[in-house]
């Protein structure tokens, strides 16, 4: 009975709770990538399976395959050679 | 006292009131330089949708190119706009409008992009040299949508590079409204020959100008607009006659001072001030909004005219209201109903003094906005200004030496003492350095000085009033004494304490009232713009950021709201199952409760978790402090988490549910409540014992009523020995099984317990279905019992005693001594005899140590029957 609640609390504490987009690097060898907002024109680099949390009102990202993605603020990126998928 | 309650009847509709009436009074002078503002800005670009409704690319493209444009024009514009702090505000406002119309064109691009990378890497890359070729279609394909994905990718560029340079955009325009601030209150402009040259011409000039456009205006509104202007009047009028009428008819006993009342209560005098300000100054401010408004709607005023007016209209009302407010605070007529404790005359030159400062203040804001309007040279204002500041500053000098202070003897006829001399110290600086700060050339910084003095001030006054009286509702049992609390009190029907407790919650909400409608407008005064303080309190409410953390005030809000609901709606599941489901299907109400507090407890888990992240809080930090806590609670919180661990086994294993007769250590009695640290058990004496989950599980249970309520009642009987033992047995029997409670099998049965002392000793066995019987049933049998045994003869025998008395030597003594204690003379007789006999049976050799007669007492062993 102990068990139900203890294991809820550990399902809701994984619920992470965006507030900026965040950037993960997937793939098997480092990336840079360039964040382009309001403050301007910056590269993030991720060595692989490393994430960082950047622009929470909106940015323009390049990614490694020369692709220009937009994002919202609360998107998460994953990086997997070069290329991205956004949920 | 009744006085008291008619006055304090509605103090909270009367300060949102009157805050609204000041806030709109605060907002006329800037609705003036509204007016002035080149007009708006194109509007945010069109979805260009229209364009090409198929193609999401060329409609993002045209989206793009517009913002581009877009961009240029508002750079242009924040070019003009360098000096002009409200239009700077609304370009920013612009620009992040226009920044994010880019960013969410690029973002909606987006999905199609994925799209076409799928399908891409499925069509895998072209066949090198030497592998087969493939179909003709596959390369088409691959082909266009690799020339989408540049397209796409052009276009996401140009968004980007628009983006940046929107953001670029936005910082200079932040930058110049910092710099444009500083600078206002800082430029000097001083004072020399040419420039009071200068002003003469153009005051001539600005005379000439404002009689011939009042002339050409009169005559206009006179000879096109008549029956507009004759309707706007009437109407205006008509709409102040209700105001004032209406008010004063329906809320006028609330403002009559009593002038028979030597000494009215604090409460009272606060509630006329109040009052009397709020209703008079809304009643006036709303005619002159009337009037405005129907002078505007019926296009009598014309563009040039148009700002004058209102900036008339508004120094009216301003006037106005710092008069009343003036006079309910001080009173300079009516020493009982004054707020501050000053002398007759301190109040009159006060009241004068605080008029005056408003009214040269008002003046130099109508004289500019007169200035704005007609286009005369800025060197103008800046006289104005000088004037009204030196006269402010005069005004202050002169107050200090002022002798306001009631004497000492109290009397408020007499003359005054001085200021404190802080105060007059604080006025004289004040006013001193007004003076020189105008002399020297900083006559925006004096202006704005002197506008702050008068403007905050009144604020200030109104929202101490204001909370004043927050104070004084939220005093112990006041707010029934209110027309509102009576009301509440017949509305709701609560009794004092609650109604006590809503006079608490109205206190504070006058208090939130009065902060949250005068910080904004003195806030206002100070030069920020309603656009700046929305972003604040939209900032404040959506993304509070210390750090690293950010916190939001709407999160937070709807985690409370969303737990909240959780909790309601636990509750009503609980009562769901209990009620409809649980008790519809028979199940015990044992287990009923348990699985309802099992629910309850499940329930509030969830809704708890559910509002923490809700709130925006990150549970994945939360799980750190958990971790580190939970050292603590090892060592701290040990009891009490081994007390909640015991009560849900409680719940789940059941060794006793609710209602069931139970004995641990010294109590016994029935379990009332299973909770999450204890459980009450309520003794058969009504005593509750709130005995810990953890003793319960810890300890042995014993539970009368575990499975069922079946259980053994003993009736023991004794009888004498010379009783038939069968006959007694078949009694014993037949009563058992006659009555209708004892169960038939198990058997009641009897047992031969054994020869007590003068007894036979029996023991009837019996069954009852329900253990709770068993008083009644003992005391059924007990009596049938008793009646059986009185009519077969059957005695009970009472404890016996035996007692024997040996006498030692002569009987004569004995005899003597008993008549001496005035025994009867047969008994004495008889017992002379019986002394007689055992004389003559007792040996020689037997004869006690003891002389005389002695009374040897041979106590025999009794045992309660």
């Amino acid at each position: 009975m102990v068990r139900i609640p203890l294991a809820l609390l550990a399902a809701f504490t994984t619920f992470d709770h965006a507030v900026a987009a965040t950037l993960t690097n997937s793939g098997s060898s480092a990336v840079v990538v360039q964040v382009a907002d309001s403050s301007g024109r910056y590269d993030v680099s991720l060595e692989p399976g490393a994430s960082e949390d950047v622009c929470p009102s909106g940015c323009f990202v390049t990614l490694p395959n020369g692709d220009r993605i937009g994002l919202g603020g609360q998107e998460t990126v994953d990086i997997h050679d070069g290329a991205a998928s956004v949920n | 006292m009744r006085m008291v309650r008619k006055l304090t009847g509605g103090f909270r509709p009367a300060l949102a009131g009157c805050l609204l009436m000041v806030l709109s009074l605060g907002l006329l002078p800037s609705a003036i330089m509204a007016q002035q503002q080149p007009p708006a800005a194109p509007a945010a670009p069109a979805p260009a949708a229209s364009a090409a409704p198929n193609d999401p690319l060329a409609a993002a493209r045209v989206t793009i190119d517009q913002s581009e444009r877009q961009l240029k024009s508002l750079s242009g514009l924040v070019d003009q706009a360098v000096t002009d702090d409200a239009r700077l505000v609304d370009l920013k406002g612009k620009v992040d409008d226009l920044g994010r119309v880019v960013l969410k064109t690029s973002v909606n691009l987006r999905p199609r992009l994925e799209e076409i990378a799928k399908r891409l890497t499925e069509l895998g890359d072209p066949p090198k040299e030497g592998q087969p070729p493939e179909a003709q279609e596959v390369t088409e394909e691959r082909n266009q949508l690799t020339d989408e994905r540049g397209r796409i990718n052009a276009i996401t560029g140009d968004a980007e590079n628009l983006s940046v340079n929107t953001g670029s955009l936005a910082n200079r325009i932040t930058e110049l409204r910092r710099r444009l601030f500083t600078d206002t209150l800082t430029r000097r402009s001083p004072l020399t020959y040419d420039m009071l040259s200068e002003a003469g011409t153009a005051i001539g000039a600005e005379v000439d100008d404002f009689k011939r456009t009042t002339a050409s205006w009169i005559s206009f509104a006179w000879r096109i607009k008549q029956l507009q202007l004759l309707t706007a009047v009437m109407l205006s009028i008509g709409a102040a006659l209700v105001f004032v009428s209406g008010g004063y008819r329906m809320l006028g006993f609330l403002i009559r001072r009593d002038r028979a009342d030597a000494d009215p209560p604090y409460i009272s005098r606060l509630s006329v001030a109040f009052w009397s300000t709020l209703i008079s100054a809304m009643a006036l401010s709303s005619f002159l909004a009337t009037s405005y408004f129907f002078m505007d709607s019926f296009n009598i005023l014309r563009p040039d005219i148009a700002p004058m007016v209102s900036a008339a209209l508004s120094i009216i009302g301003l006037v106005y209201f710092v008069w009343r407010l003036a006079h309910a605070v001080f009173a300079p007529t009516e020493p009982n109903w004054r707020l501050v404790r000053v002398s007759n005359t301190g109040a009159k030159w006060l009241v004068t003094a605080i008029v005056a400062m408003t009214v040269v203040n008002s003046l130099d804001y109508l004289l500019s906005a007169i200035s704005v309007a007609l286009g005369s040279p800025v060197v103008l204002t800046v006289i104005k200004s000088l004037v009204a500041s030196v006269i402010i500053g005069l005004i202050l000098i002169s107050m200090s030496f002022m002798r306001p202070v009631l004497a000492v003897s109290g009397n408020p006829d007499e003359l005054g003492r001085p200021w404190p001399r802080f105060m007059s110290g604080l006025l004289r600086m004040a006013g001193l350095g007004l003076l020189v700060a105008a002399l020297v050339g900083y006559v925006g910084l004096a202006r704005f000085v002197s506008t702050q003095i008068t403007l905050t001030g009144a604020v200030l006054v109104m929202m101490y009033i204001g909370i004043l009286s927050g104070q004084a509702i939220s005093a112990q049992n006041s707010f029934a004494g209110t027309l509102i609390g009576q009301y509440v009190r017949r509305r709701f029907k609560l009794d004092a304490v609650a109604l006590d407790q809503a006079g608490l919650v109205a206190g504070f909400g006058v208090y939130l009232l009065a902060l949250m409608t005068g910080i904004p407008l003195i806030l206002l005064s100070w030069g920020f713009q309603v656009r700046d303080l929305e972003l604040w309190a939209y900032r404040l409410f959506t993304e509070i950021t210390i750090g690293n953390i950010s916190i939001s005030l709407v999160g937070i809000f709807s985690g409370v709201l969303i737990f909240i609901a959780g909790l309601f709606g636990t509750r009503w599941f609980q009562r769901w199952l209990d009620g409809s489901v649980m008790a519809r299907s028979h199940v015990d109400l044992g287990v009923r409760n348990s699985v309802k507090t099992g629910v309850g407890y499940l329930g509030i888990a969830l809704a708890g978790l559910i509002g923490i992240s809700a709130a925006g809080i990150d549970l994945s930090s939360l799980a750190l402090v958990a971790g580190a806590l939970s050292l603590g609670i090892g060592f701290g919180l040990q009891n009490i988490v081994s007390n909640f661990v015991s009560g849900l086994i409680l719940l789940v294993e059941r060794p006793f549910k609710v209602g069931d007769w139970v004995v641990t250590g010294t109590t016994e009695g029935f379990v009332r409540r299973i909770s999450v640290r204890a459980t009450e058990i309520e003794t058969f004496q009504h005593q509750s014992i709130i005995v810990p989950n953890s003793d319960l599980i810890n300890a042995s249970v014993g539970n009368w009523t575990h499975r069922n309520r079946l259980g053994r009642v003993e009736i023991p009987v004794s009888v004498a020995y010379e009783s038939d033992p069968n006959e007694v047995m078949d009694i014993l029997m037949d009563l058992a099984i006659k009555h209708p409670m004892v169960l038939h099998n198990p058997e009641p049965s009897v047992a031969f317990m054994g020869f007590g002392a003068f007894s036979l000793d029996f023991e009837l066995r019996l069954y009852l279905a329900d253990l709770f019987n068993g008083t009644k049933v003992r005391n059924d049998i007990r009596i049938g019992i008793l009646e059986q045994f009185r009519e077969k003869g059957i005695v009970i025998p009472l404890p016996q005693r035996n007692l024997n008395i040996t006498v030692e030597g002569d009987g004569q003594s004995l005899e003597a001594a008993l008549k001496e204690q005035g025994v009867p003379q047969p008994v004495a007789e008889k017992l002379d005899a019986a002394a007689r006999r055992a004389q003559a049976e007792k040996k020689p050799g037997d004869v006690d140590e003891t002389h005389g007669q002695d009374l040897q007492l041979k106590r025999d062993r009794s045992r309660q029957s």
